[in-house]
């Protein structure tokens, strides 16, 4: 491969580039033009493309990631309130900071995503359903963030099962309530407990 | 292009993870599964072998003052790309990697030390770097992954094998959770980077006197 | 040219002083000074509390002379070592511990935290205690699992804590701010002292640590100064922070309940991780105690003594290099003193 001369070879040489470029690239670029232009034009040649790149990436795959998306939401929702066949997104304008997302399924009831307050690692994400006659229909978690063994354990189907079927305020048993929680892990299942609860003024309010 | 040479430097002696210790936040994060520290390590492959390339065959037409500047933007958009890829085509690998997906650029530009050897050899000579490199991180991933998930969960291959189940070589209630987590991170890398490199400690030592030194 | 190698050459810096104790006297002193709180421990919770305890020193003894002779190490199971912190690791457990969780914690300890870092008097963390904590971290549930004290509890190889009938200890109404007796545990203040109560094998009877640290301070073995601070510092802290109940009880409970006796006097003590020189040991004292109340008080579990003496194990250097006795002739700060002789 021939290598242009005024280039060197390719690596950062301490010779000053400007004279040799525009004695050599007469042929290319007018003599009177400067070094910097070419060395500025080159680089924006460089952004341009991988500008190009990346945008012709975005909208190739765009749609896909939002399908994926909806997909992986949408197992939350259906483990929280099965039964229901479409899943519509309701504006939640409510005072409670800790509720997320609200959806509604239609004849069903509605399913809360709530972060509630009191978590141990304060990433925990719940998804509650709710029936429409105000009782819980299923409890998932979303994200965890807790420790495995311990607070993570309220990924577990039985500590979830507990919840369905429940109306009111929910509470653990050291609370006075009747929600065992996982042993060694108080915090977090006191704020699954409080996760249901603000779900549950929320379906009563939604309706 | 001496081909031994580069893979013997990519794997041991010069492996980016175990002797060159770049790219260990990765290591660390994904490796709570093999399949996270596979998927990592693969990831990284494509997008440092390609970016190698891209650079190695532009390296004639770009000046030396902005050579670094656009091997970064080359690579950083290349890990955009893969970012991207990954996310619509393998949703299960995007939610494992989690945080450690949109760094695919910035670990590759790391690996390969700004493009280094790229700027300097021809693409031939480049893209087997790119790949040598990239092996040797995703060796290092992967094994650390496997012990993780193998000490920690009790199963092998869990989201890859047996339709995502993986294979429990034993009962969850007897694994160790704490190899799960960050502790487990660093003492499994630490083992492995210590393995990587007596490994590389005997393949550096000259044939001759292997017999006379100790073992 | 044989008996040069055989010729046990030791260099020091002088004083000389020939003395018959060794690594191996010590330990057995340590060992001896545990048996009581070993007999409490296995009355309260019957034969598998004994059980646990030897599978822990065989497992801690087999893992350190295992890993030496891999690595062709000379042998030093001989002096002991392993064998005290078998038993300190097994004295931090719970009953129903199963007994292999038991033996990853033994090998954690004595090859990650102890050989791998050269061996004897070469680790910076407390092995038992650093045990302890990986064990926290991976088998959560096994660890808190406590007994009723009183249920005889039987060999079962494999048995999880999910068979345990979970009671209440006087850490938990303790970190519930209730005094034990008024809480769910019930436990007297006499309880507490003979060890009565829910716990970990080796910390529930304060009375037999007590003899035993007793013993060990009479026979030269520790200093009273760390377990002094230590559990002085416990003392004071809980005196003046009651949480609305009465001071002095407050102040007993916390000091005869929860495992800071076995740490104070046995594991804050070992030689290795504490500071050498006495002022340093002060202020590690101070110091355990100091971040076990406050982990007790703000930290997510009820206790806070394993956590409290590992970190102040990793300030041990600092410390050291901090209190270092001043050199006779010359002042604090390196300089000569005036009239060749006083120092400062």
């Amino acid at each position: 491969m021939k290598k242009p001369a005024h280039l060197g070879k390719g690596t950062a040489k301490e010779k000053p580039a400007g004279e040799r470029l525009s004695k050599e690239e007469g042929k290319a670029v007018s003599r009177s033009v400067p070094p910097q232009v070419l060395l500025v034009g080159i680089l924006c040649g460089v952004c341009v493309a991988c500008a190009l790149v990346l945008g012709i990436t975005d909208l190739l795959t765009r749609d896909r990631i939002a399908a994926n998306q909806e997909a992986w939401d949408l197992g939350a929702l259906v483990e929280a309130l099965p039964y229901g066949e479409r899943y519509d997104k309701v504006n939640y304008t409510g005072s409670d900071a800790t509720v997320e997302e609200v959806y509604r399924a239609q004849g069903v009831g509605c399913a809360v995503q709530v972060t509630p307050a009191g978590s141990f690692g304060k990433e925990l994400t719940v998804m509650v359903g709710v029936n429409e006659d105000g009782t819980v229909a299923g409890v998932a978690v979303v994200n965890s963030g807790e420790t495995e063994g311990l607070g993570d354990r309220v990924r577990e189907a039985e500590f979830r099962e507990q919840f369905v079927g429940k109306k009111g305020l929910v509470r653990v048993e050291a609370d006075g309530g009747d929600i065992a929680a996982i042993s060694g892990a108080t915090i977090t299942s006191r704020a699954v407990c409080a996760a249901v609860n603000s779900a549950l003024a929320v379906a009563a309010e939604v309706g | 292009m001496d081909l031994r040479k580069q893979i013997k430097e990519g794997l041991l002696t010069r492996n980016p993870a175990a002797v060159q210790l770049l790219g260990l936040c990765a290591a660390l994060a994904v490796t709570t599964t093999l399949r996270g520290g596979l998927g990592m390590g693969l990831c990284v492959l494509m997008v440092l072998t390609l970016s190698d390339g891209i650079i190695s065959a532009l390296r004639l037409y770009i000046p030396a003052p902005i050579q670094r500047i656009s091997g970064v933007l080359i690579m950083a958009t290349l890990g955009a790309v893969g970012d991207l890829v990954v996310q619509a085509f393998f949703p299960g690998l995007t939610e494992e990697l989690g945080l450690f997906l949109p760094l695919l650029g910035v670990i590759c530009i790391l690996l390969s030390r700004g493009g280094a050897f790229a700027w300097e050899n021809p693409p031939a000579a480049s893209l087997v770097d790119g790949v040598c490199q990239g092996v040797g991180y995703t060796l290092v991933l992967a094994l650390v992954g496997t012990v993780r998930e193998l000490l920690g969960r009790g199963c092998f291959g869990s989201g890859l094998l047996n339709g995502g189940r993986g294979i429990q070589i034993f009962s969850a209630q007897y694994v160790a959770g704490g190899m799960i987590l960050p502790v487990g991170g660093f003492l499994t890398l630490a083992c492995v980077v210590a393995l990587v490199r007596a490994g590389a400690e005997r393949a550096e030592r000259p044939r001759k006197r292997k017999g006379a030194a100790k073992g | 040219m044989k008996e040069y190698a055989d010729l046990r050459l030791t260099v020091a810096s002088s004083p000389h002083v020939s003395s018959p104790v060794g690594t191996r006297a010590l330990m057995l002193d340590v060992l001896i000074a545990l048996v009581p709180a070993l007999c409490m421990g296995v009355f309260f919770f019957g034969p598998r509390a004994l059980v646990l305890t030897a599978v822990s020193v065989l497992g801690c003894e087999v893992f350190e002379g295992g890993y030496r002779i891999l690595l062709k190490k000379p042998q030093s199971g001989g002096d002991l070592s392993a064998a005290v912190t078998g038993l300190l690791l097994a004295f931090v457990c719970p009953v129903g511990m199963p007994l292999w969780t038991v033996l990853v914690g033994d090998f954690f300890a004595m090859v990650v935290v102890k050989q791998l870092f050269g061996g004897l008097g070469k680790n910076f963390l407390n092995p038992a205690l650093a045990g302890r904590a990986f064990l926290a971290l991976s088998y959560a549930s096994s660890l808190t699992g406590w007994v009723k004290p009183g249920t005889k509890y039987w060999i079962e190889l494999g048995q999880t804590g999910a068979d345990v009938v979970s009671a209440a200890t006087p850490m938990a109404d303790l970190q519930s701010g209730v005094l034990p007796w008024l809480g769910s545990s019930e436990a007297s203040m006499r309880d507490m002292f003979y060890g009565n109560v829910g716990g970990c094998i080796g910390e529930v009877s304060a009375l037999a640590l007590l003899l035993g640290g007793a013993y060990l301070i009479f026979r030269g073995v520790i200093h009273p100064r760390i377990p002094t601070a230590y559990l002085g510092t416990v003392a004071a802290l809980a005196f003046l922070f009651p949480q609305g109940n009465d001071p002095v009880d407050w102040m007993l409970c916390q000091l005869l309940g929860g495992g800071v006796m076995l740490g104070a006097l046995f594991m804050a003590t070992d030689y290795v991780t504490s500071p050498s020189t006495p002022l340093g040991g002060w202020l590690f004292g101070v110091g355990c105690g100091l971040l076990t109340m406050f982990l007790r008080r703000f930290g997510g579990g009820p206790e806070g003594v394993s956590y409290a003496i590992l970190l102040m194990n990793l300030c041990v250097p600092v410390l050291e290099k901090h209190t270092l006795p001043g050199q006779y002739g010359r002042k604090r700060n390196g300089k000569k003193t005036g009239k060749g002789g006083e120092t400062a």
